[in-house]
C-alpha cells in the first residue's frame, strides 16, 4: 500500500540529487569577459613552439591571438573597501589575458589554465576583430564562429573592426571609465551626439549579415594611446571578406543614405560665413525606376530636420526667406557628402552597403527573384544602377538667439 | 490518507455534559431534592467545596422559610445580589408587607413573579443545567421544601476595557478592537449592525470548558449552505477546553497540512461586520478577541479595511503595493539567490559587478548566506515578540547592529544580501494579516531551496507548485482562489483593485449570497 509513495519520493530526491546544481557558480568566482580582442598572432615564435611541443599534430595556417578583457571586481569598487580587495595592489578594474592557438575554443578553455576565474561571456560587450583577420578569406567569419556558437555568449555583444591591432583597444586607459571594454562600449552609444560613427552593430546582426547575400559595414575603431576613436565604416563584401574602410565624412554620407542619423551635425557656408545645424532627425525613403532591369534608377530622399545650432553669419533669421536659403546651403551639404559617399561605394568599391538590394527585396520581391544572382554579382545589376540624392531640410527654430553682435557691425 | 482519519474522528458525536462525567465516577446522577439541606450537600459535593463557592442561607422576610443562594464568588456580581436578591427578599417582603404564602412552591411563585426585580430570570428543577449556569455566573436560589429552583442571571466578572487593536492598526478607521468577554463583542457588532436579520447563534463547545460559541451571520445575505456547513462542522468538535478561538479554526479548516490560513481572524469588529455584509460568517468565542471569519478568499487576507475606507485611487494603489509586498515577501531572498549562483547574465552588467566585489571574500555560497540571514531574521522576529516591551527594544538595536553592520564588515555576508534580507522583511511586515505572513514566510525557505538547486527553473517551479496548491485549496468549501481561479468577473471590481463606492454595487460572487444587490437604484 506504501509502495507508491515510496517511490515517488525516491524520483523526487533522485531527481533533485542526481541533476542539481551543475551550473552553480558563484558569482565572485566566475570570471566575467566584457571584451575579446582578435588579432593575428605577429611572432612566428608561438607557432614553432606548439611545433615542438606536438610535432604530429596536423597543421592548420590561420592562428588567432585572442586578448580576454576580464573584470576584476575588486578594483571596480572605489577606495578599494570591501573585503579580499586585497590582493589586487594596482587597484585596476581589469585584467587582461592574451592567449594564442588556432581554435578560440581551444584558446577559452586554455585560459583555464592561467586564471582562477573561468571565462564568462554573457557579459561580453564587444567584440573587436582586426583589420588583418577580417581581411583574410573567411577570416572574419571563423573568429565570430565561437562567439555565435556558445549558448553562453549574447548576440548582443557590439562588433567593431579595429584599424590596427585589436588588442591596443582593450588596452587603452580611459579617464572616465575604469573598464577598456565599457568605456568602448559607452562611445558606440553616443551615435545620437554624431552621424560619423555608424550605429551600433551587433553579433547577431552581424551573423546576419554574414548569411545574407548583401555588402556590409561594420564600425570602425581606431586605438590610440589614452582614447579610442570611434569612427568610419569598415566595408565588407558580399562574400564577407574585408574590402576597406569608408572615411568619417563617407560614414556620414553612408548614415544619410541608409537613413541611419539619430543626431549629430551638419556644417554649411552662408553668404561666405560658417553655419551648422544640429540634426534632430531623418526621413528616408527610395523611389525606384526599374524598367529598365540595366539601367535600374534609385532616387534616395533624405529629409533631415534640425535646428540652427552656430552661425557665424549675422543675418535676421526671422526673415523667412533667409530661413530657406539656409536650409537649401545645408541641404547642399547633405547631398554633396551622400554623392562623395556613392562614388566611394558605388563607382570605386562597388559593394551595396546602402542596402538598395534589400530594399527591392523587400518592396519588389518578384523582381528580386529573378535578378537575385545578378545584383552584386553576375551581371552587376547594381553597378549598372544609377543613384541620385535629393535632400530636404527643415530648420525648426534657430536656437536661443537670432544674433550674437549686431548686423555688419555698425 | 490523513484527511479520512480525521473525518472519520470527527464524526463520533458530541454527547458528553457533566452528568456524563459524573456517570463515568460511576455516582448516580445527582438530582434535586426539596430539601435545602440535602441540595447544598449535593452542590458541595459534587464542586468539591471550592475556596469560590458561595452558599449563602437566609430567611424570607420575617418567616421562618430558609433559603439559599448559591453562586461564585467574582463570577456573579454580589452588588446586584445584595439589592435585588436579598435585599428584596429579606427587607421588601416585610416593609411591602406581602403575605408570604405557606406553601414552599407557592413561595417560589411569588418570589419569581413578584419580588426579585432582575430582568434575566429562570425556573429549573434539572440539577447539571442549574450547576452550569452556576459556573457561568448565575445564582441559584433555593426554597427549602420546593421543587423548582430560581436560576437569577447575575455575571458579573472583571472585563478589560476596550482598546485599540494591536495587531491590526490603521491610519483611517474605528479604534475600537474586540475585548475577551464575548457579550461586549456581540456589542460591537450589533452596534454595527441594526438590521433585524442580524442572527447570533449560541453554542457550547468543550467537555469541561464549556466555552460559548457564537456563529454571527445575517439572515438573508449568508449562503445557507454555507451556514448549515458551518453548524455542522462546530457540532462536530469533541474537545476538552477551547482557550482561543484557534482551537476551533484548526478543528474546522479544510486541509491542515497547507500552510495557509483557510479561516481569517480579527480583533477588528469593523472588520468583522464588513465581512458579515459580504455575505460571510464570524465565529465569536468567549475569552479571545480574536474572532474568527470564514470563508477565507485571498483577497479577504491582502486586503485591510482601509482600502475601503480611503478614497478608490489610495485603496486601489495601496493594494497594488500588497500584492507586490507580497512576492517580494516570498520571492526575493530565491531570486537573489538564483541570480548570483546560477543567472549572473541576468543581472545588469555594473550591478552583476558590484556584486561580485561585495561579494569577493564572503565565505559561503550566496545559498548559506541567504539561509542564515533570513533564519537570523526569523530569530529576531520571534524574540521580539516574546520579550517584554522594555527589553523588546534592545532586541532590534542588537539585531540591527549585528546583521546591518558587524555581520558585513566581518565579512561574513555580503551587503547586498542584507538590503535583500530587510526588503523581505520589510515586505512581510507590510501584508496586513499576520497568519498569511507567517505562511509566506515558510513558503520563503521552499523557494529559497528550489533557487539554490535549480536556480530560476526552481523559483518558477515553487511558484507553480505553490499556485497549484492555492487553487486546490477551500476556505469551508469555497475557492480560496476566487474570483481569480475560478474566474468571477464580476468580483474583479473589488480585487486586486478597488474601484470606486458606487461601482461597488454587488455583494461578492464568490460567496453565493442570497441577497447580491448592495444597491438599490445600482448606484448613481
Amino acid at each position: 500500500m506504501n509502495r507508491q509513495p515510496t517511490a515517488f519520493c525516491i524520483f523526487l530526491l533522485l531527481s533533485t540529487l542526481l541533476a542539481g546544481c551543475w551550473d552553480q557558480v558563484q558569482i565572485e568566482e566566475r570570471g566575467f569577459v566584457v571584451g575579446v580582442a582578435i588579432d593575428k598572432p605577429r611572432t612566428k615564435e608561438a607557432e614553432q613552439q606548439a611545433k615542438q611541443e606536438a610535432p604530429d599534430k596536423p597543421q592548420v595556417k590561420e592562428r588567432f591571438l585572442v586578448t580576454h578583457q576580464f573584470v576584476v571586481p575588486g578594483g571596480l569598487v572605489s577606495g578599494g573597501q570591501g573585503s579580499g580587495g586585497g590582493q589586487n595592489t594596482a587597484n585596476e578594474a581589469y585584467h587582461n589575458l592574451i592567449s594564442e592557438g588556432d581554435s578560440l575554443f581551444e584558446i577559452s578553455r586554455e585560459l583555464a589554465t592561467r586564471t582562477s576565474r573561468t571565462p564568462f561571456y554573457q557579459h561580453m560587450k564587444i567584440l573587436i576583430v582586426s583589420e588583418d583577420v577580417a581581411r583574410t578569406k573567411n577570416g572574419f567569419a571563423r573568429a565570430l564562429d565561437f562567439y555565435l556558437r556558445d549558448p553562453d555568449s549574447r548576440r548582443s555583444s557590439k562588433v567593431f573592426i579595429s584599424n590596427g591591432p585589436a588588442k591596443e583597444v582593450l588596452e587603452v586607459k580611459p579617464k572616465t571609465e575604469k573598464l577598456p571594454a565599457i568605456y568602448v562600449n559607452s562611445i558606440g552609444e553616443n551615435v545620437t551626439k554624431n552621424s560619423r560613427m555608424l550605429p551600433e552593430v551587433r553579433l547577431g546582426d552581424v551573423h546576419e549579415e554574414l548569411l545574407s547575400p548583401f555588402s556590409f559595414v561594420v564600425p570602425r575603431i581606431r586605438p590610440e594611446e589614452q582614447e579610442v576613436k570611434l569612427a568610419g565604416a569598415a566595408v565588407f563584401t558580399y562574400d564577407n571578406q574585408l574590402m576597406g574602410f569608408l572615411g568619417e565624412e563617407e560614414t556620414e554620407g553612408l548614415n544619410f543614405l541608409t537613413g541611419k542619423v539619430s543626431g549629430g551635425m551638419v556644417k554649411g557656408k552662408f553668404k561666405n560665413n560658417l553655419v551648422s545645424m544640429n540634426i534632430q532627425g531623418i526621413k528616408h525613403s527610395i523611389e525606384t525606376d526599374l524598367r529598365d532591369r540595366q539601367r535600374m534608377k534609385f532616387t534616395i530622399i533624405i529629409e533631415c530636420e534640425g535646428t540652427l545650432a552656430e552661425s557665424y553669419a549675422t543675418t535676421d533669421y526671422l526673415n523667412h526667406t533667409a530661413m530657406e536659403k539656409l536650409e537649401q546651403v545645408f541641404a547642399e551639404e547633405i547631398k554633396r557628402m551622400s554623392n562623395d559617399t556613392i562614388k566611394k561605394v558605388h563607382k570605386q568599391m562597388k559593394v551595396d552597403v546602402i542596402k538598395l538590394g534589400s530594399y527591392l527585396k523587400q518592396h519588389h520581391f518578384s523582381l528580386w527573384k529573378k535578378i537575385r544572382q545578378d545584383w552584386e554579382t553576375g551581371q552587376h545589376l547594381y553597378e549598372k544602377s544609377e543613384i541620385t540624392v535629393q535632400a530636404k531640410v527643415y530648420l525648426r527654430n534657430i536656437g536661443a538667439i537670432n544674433r550674437t553682435e549686431r548686423q555688419n557691425n555698425r | 490518507m490523513m484527511r479520512r482519519f480525521l473525518s472519520q474522528r470527527r464524526k463520533k458525536k458530541t454527547s458528553s455534559l457533566i452528568a456524563e462525567r459524573l456517570q463515568q465516577r460511576n455516582d448516580p446522577a445527582p438530582t434535586l431534592s426539596t430539601s435545602l439541606q440535602q441540595n447544598m450537600e449535593t452542590f458541595k459535593t459534587v464542586l468539591g467545596s471550592p475556596h469560590d463557592l458561595l452558599i449563602r442561607s437566609f430567611y424570607i422576610g420575617n418567616t421562618n422559610h430558609s433559603c439559599a443562594v448559591i453562586a461564585i464568588d467574582g463570577l456573579a456580581n454580589c452588588d446586584m445580589l445584595d439589592m435585588q436578591v436579598l435585599g428584596h427578599i429579606q427587607l421588601m417582603i416585610s416593609t411591602a408587607s406581602k403575605v408570604v404564602p405557606t406553601e414552599p412552591d407557592e413561595i417560589i411563585r411569588m418570589l419569581y413573579e413578584e419580588v426579585l426585580s432582575v430582568v434575566e430570570i429562570s425556573k429549573s428543577t434539572d440539577f447539571t443545567k442549574t450547576l452550569e449556569s452556576i459556573l457561568s455566573g448565575d445564582t441559584a436560589l433555593i426554597v427549602d421544601g420546593a421543587s423548582e429552583i430560581i436560576v437569577i442571571d447575575s455575571k458579573g466578572w472583571k472585563t478589560r476595557s476596550i482598546e485599540e487593536p494591536v495587531s491590526e492598526g490603521l491610519v483611517r478607521g474605528p479604534r475600537d478592537g474586540f475585548t475577551e468577554s464575548i457579550r461586549d463583542n456581540t456589542v460591537h457588532i450589533r452596534r454595527r449592525i441594526k438590521d433585524p436579520n442580524l442572527r447570533f447563534e449560541g453554542s457550547i463547545v468543550g467537555r469541561r470548558s464549556r466555552t460559548d460559541v457564537i456563529i454571527a451571520y445575517i439572515d438573508n445575505i449568508a449562503d445557507p449552505e454555507l451556514l448549515n456547513e458551518v453548524r455542522r462542522r462546530i457540532s462536530t468538535i469533541d474537545v476538552d477546553e477551547v482557550e482561543e478561538s484557534g482551537f476551533i479554526e484548526q478543528w474546522i479548516e479544510d486541509d491542515f497540512l497547507s500552510p495557509f490560513p483557510q479561516i481569517h481572524n480579527t480583533e477588528r469588529p469593523d472588520k468583522v461586520s464588513g465581512a458579515l455584509f459580504q455575505g460571510r460568517i464570524a465565529v465569536l468565542v468567549d475569552g479571545t478577541p480574536m474572532v474568527l471569519i470564514l470563508p477565507v478568499t485571498i483577497g479577504l487576507l491582502l486586503h485591510s479595511p482601509e482600502d475601503y475606507y480611503e478614497r478608490w485611487i489610495v485603496g486601489s494603489l495601496a493594494r497594488l503595493l500588497r500584492y507586490l509586498a507580497a512576492f517580494l515577501a516570498v520571492y526575493s531572498p530565491a531570486f537573489y539567490i538564483a541570480l548570483v549562483t546560477f543567472h549572473p547574465g541576468l543581472i545588469p552588467s555594473d550591478l552583476a559587478f558590484s556584486i561580485a566585489a561585495t561579494r569577493d571574500g564572503v565565505p559561503f555560497p550566496a545559498f548559506v548566506e541567504a539561509i542564515m540571514m533570513v533564519t537570523t531574521m526569523e530569530l529576531l522576529q520571534e524574540a521580539g515578540i516574546r520579550l517584554p516591551k522594555p527589553i523588546g527594544q534592545t532586541i532590534g538595536i542588537v539585531g540591527g547592529l549585528v546583521i546591518g553592520d558587524a555581520a558585513v564588515s566581518a565579512g561574513i555576508v555580503s551587503p547586498v544580501m542584507v538590503i535583500v534580507v530587510a526588503l523581505t522583511a520589510i515586505a512581510s511586515f507590510a501584508i496586513p494579516s499576520y497568519h498569511l505572513a507567517i505562511a509566506f514566510r515558510m513558503i520563503r525557505f521552499f523557494a529559497m531551496f528550489m533557487a539554490g538547486i535549480f536556480g530560476i527553473y526552481g523559483v518558477v517551479l515553487s511558484f507553480i507548485t505553490i499556485m497549484i496548491h492555492l487553487s486546490n485549496l477551500t476556505s469551508i468549501g469555497y475557492p480560496y482562489l476566487a474570483p481569480l481561479a475560478p474566474q468571477m468577473p464580476r468580483d474583479w471590481k473589488d480585487m486586486i483593485l478597488r474601484a470606486p463606492v458606487t461601482f461597488l454595487k454587488t455583494r461578492p460572487d464568490a460567496l453565493h449570497p442570497k441577497d447580491e444587490n448592495r444597491m438599490q437604484t445600482g448606484g448613481s
